[in-house]
């Protein structure tokens, strides 16, 4: 990319949701839609290698640096201790104090005590990626970040405001107050939130929800993962058919557990379309359904299934 | 039978406490609130503590939403009245708590510091409330500290505890040596000394360098947030010696011989890894796992002896009998995923099962048609886990 480009905004997509939701795999499919029309995508993974590179077959060996899964298309994993050391030697006037600084008990200690700062360093990294900071251009169209659990998310997201009211001074504060006017920026960032459809699961898109907006960060879709699809309307009938099958007549063990398979996903159809009406009618969110994929075991070619659903997903 | 594996009710039996640990999304809190459920059936006073902020456990035990938060808190026993299963009636009880984070270490600063004084200081000060509501591991750490106290209350004979999900399963049982090392007597002192005027200690040939430090960090972080968190370690001076005493005591209640830890995973190829490297991590940080429960399976339809042509006959019947073609369709198609997602899963928990201690429990749990949220529903996981083993 040359340097007229880099006038160009960088996008962020935050992704995030209770665990074994699929968060990593919805992160990834928007990754690769973004990709498929052309853009220069970078996915970020938080503290270590997850769910993203285990799909991707890519593992990043060191924190921060991007690795490459396929042209324009980059894997990282940021943690927050790395981006802090990194963030010191970058902005930090100290020359060749530094090593000396970091491997300082008091150093050790107040980066392990001090509760945020990592998380702080690590979305601050983030946004410097956004503005090319680090290399003097912008280097992407696109982030996503794979955020995690939406208790990490909410820490990691809502950790500038927080930190610009505990530093009132210094540096830390006026970078965090920085990091945080870029996370709510509505043109620049969008934060995506991804559940089931289930009902306990629904119940903390909305709790997470309001948290999320107090944050003032701008929000995106509700992703709902495995979807069943919808049954045609002679499928009731047919269950009750099954159900009645006569046991001494020929297919009687067929329409058993035909009867058992139809009977289960007309239940969690009844219980994933009632979950679905009720957090549209609370949250008021845009919903993106994604089907259920059962081939097995779920890889690549699942999550590249599910990019193609993304079609109106992306801005 | 060449099983040797102990059952499930063994294992509830020979221990007083069980850890359920696990990743996200694999239903620890419900399989949580099922063995409390055992254990009231089994005729023991049984307490399920959770410490997922979320809603679930009250929900699947069937308490009432209205102040809910409060009477969790509290601890409440769960009304099974009425309740048979089999014919059987529990001769034991169940009673439910959530975890508070912030009011079980304002708690905890209470019972420990030595005056009033101490006391408001640490409960005021920034850092601490940091410390108390955010820091890794001291969420965990609160949760053993109250697992120990409901041991040492005996008012129960069986508690579970649920912990929080993930790679935070591990930071359960790092907390102590975690907060252990923050609190350490050196690491505190050498934090509260700057800001003591006239005590030299044991650092004070460092001071210059210290100073220097310090300028350094206040450049970056404020001074502010420097001086509170000297001020919080000077106050936890006081306490250092008890808390001392209770992280060694939460440490070694982990490790006891009555404490069984119990692996909760769901049957897909990322909990089950991920469950496996956390046994793993376990085992080096010598606790031992004494049960695996697989959570919702899905059912294999009439076992994996049904072809795809004994489906197909069925549909052409069901044809003739003027069932339209979308909904064959959907047939064929939910009994195609329904049965290749059965047998997928079992042949990774075949494989993990396989790898499996044979001192372990082993336990499957059946996928409900429906959200567990009722005590009925916990009725129908506890049956499969009572009935595991034997």
């Amino acid at each position: 990319m040359n340097a007229q480009n880099s006038e160009r905004r960088t996008l962020l997509d935050v992704v995030t949701g209770k665990g074994g939701v699929g968060k990593s795999t919805v992160a990834v499919a928007l990754a690769l839609r973004a990709r498929r029309q052309g853009q220069r995508v970078l996915l970020i993974e938080m503290e270590e290698p997850a769910g993203a590179a285990g799909l991707l077959g890519v593992r990043p060996s060191e924190p921060g640096v991007p690795t490459q899964v396929e042209p324009g298309l980059f894997l990282a994993y940021y943690n927050g201790e790395a981006a802090l050391a990194e963030y010191l030697e970058r902005h930090a006037p100290f020359g060749g104090a530094l090593r000396k600084l970091f491997s300082h008990p008091l150093y050790l200690a107040f980066v392990h005590a001090g509760p945020g700062v990592r998380e702080l360093m690590a979305i601050g990294k983030v946004r410097d990626e956004m503005l090319g900071l680090a290399t003097g251009e912008a280097a992407w169209d696109r982030i996503v970040l794979d955020a995690g659990s939406s208790g990490d998310a909410l820490q990691l997201l809502g950790m500038p405001r927080a930190a610009a009211r505990t530093f009132r001074s210094g540096i830390a504060h006026r970078e965090a107050t920085r990091v945080a006017g870029q996370l709510s920026d509505p043109v620049a960032t969008r934060v995506h939130l991804v559940a089931l459809a289930e009902e306990m699961p629904l119940e903390e898109v909305a709790e997470t929800l309001e948290r999320l907006r107090e944050l003032e960060l701008p929000i995106g879709k509700l992703f709902i993962n495995r979807c069943q699809p919808v049954a045609p309307p002679g499928a009731e009938e047919a269950a009750r058919m099954l159900e009645a099958w006569d046991l001494a007549s020929e297919h009687a063990k067929a329409a058993k557990a035909l009867a058992l398979v139809a009977r289960r996903a007309l239940g969690w159809q009844r219980v994933q379309e009632e979950a679905i009406a009720a957090v549209r009618e609370r949250t008021g969110l845009g919903i993106v359904r994604l089907p259920a994929l059962h081939e097995r075991p779920f890889g690549c070619v699942q999550a590249r299934a599910l990019a193609d659903e993304l079609a109106g997903a992306l801005r | 039978m060449s099983e040797t594996r102990p059952s499930l009710m063994q294992v509830l039996a020979q221990h007083r406490l069980v850890v359920c640990v696990g990743m996200g999304g694999v239903g620890k809190t419900t399989v949580a609130a099922a063995l409390g459920l055992l254990g009231a059936f089994a005729g023991r006073r049984t307490m399920v503590l959770t410490i997922d902020p979320a809603r679930q456990l009250a929900r699947a035990l069937g308490l009432s939403a209205s102040g809910l938060d409060e009477l969790l808190r509290k601890g409440e026993e769960v009304s099974l009245e009425g309740l048979r299963v089999s014919g059987r009636a529990p001769t034991g009880s169940v009673h439910a708590a959530m975890l508070d984070q912030k009011s079980a270490w304002d708690a905890f600063i209470t019972r420990h510091a030595p005056n009033a004084a101490v006391r408001d200081t640490l409960l005021d000060n920034r850092f601490y409330r940091q410390l108390s509501t955010s820091f890794a591991g001291s969420f965990e750490l609160m949760a053993i500290e109250e697992l120990c106290r409901l041991d040492e209350s005996g008012a129960y004979d069986l508690i579970v505890i649920d912990t929080p999900p993930a790679a935070a399963a591990i930071d359960f049982l790092r907390a102590p040596e975690r907060i252990a090392h923050l609190l350490q007597p050196d690491v505190a002192r050498f934090l509260a000394q700057p800001y003591r005027s006239g005590d030299g200690g044991p650092w004070s040939a460092f001071s210059s360098l210290l100073t220097r430090t310090l300028f350094r960090l206040e450049r970056i972080f404020g001074s502010r947030m420097l001086r509170e968190i000297s001020a919080f370690f000077v106050a936890i001076e006081a306490l250092l010696g008890d808390i001392d005493a209770r992280i060694e005591r939460a440490r070694s209640l982990l490790r006891s011989e009555q404490t069984a830890f119990v692996v909760i995973t769901g049957a897909e190829e990322r909990t089950l890894s991920d469950g496996a490297a956390l046994a793993a991590t376990m085992r080096t940080l010598g606790v031992s796992l004494r049960a695996t429960i697989a959570n919702r399976l899905h059912p294999l339809p009439s076992g994996d002896k049904l072809s795809h042509s004994a489906i197909e006959a069925l549909l052409a019947e069901l044809a003739a009998q003027g069932v339209d073609l979308p909904t064959q369709d959907w047939l064929r198609v939910t009994w195609r995923s329904a049965s290749q997602l059965a047998q997928w899963e079992r042949k990774l928990l075949g494989r993990l099962k396989a790898c499996a201690p044979a001192q372990m429990a082993w336990a499957e749990l059946p996928e409900l048609d429906h959200d567990a949220h009722s005590l009925a529903d916990l009725v129908e996981l506890m049956q499969p886990l009572e009935r595991a083993g034997l």
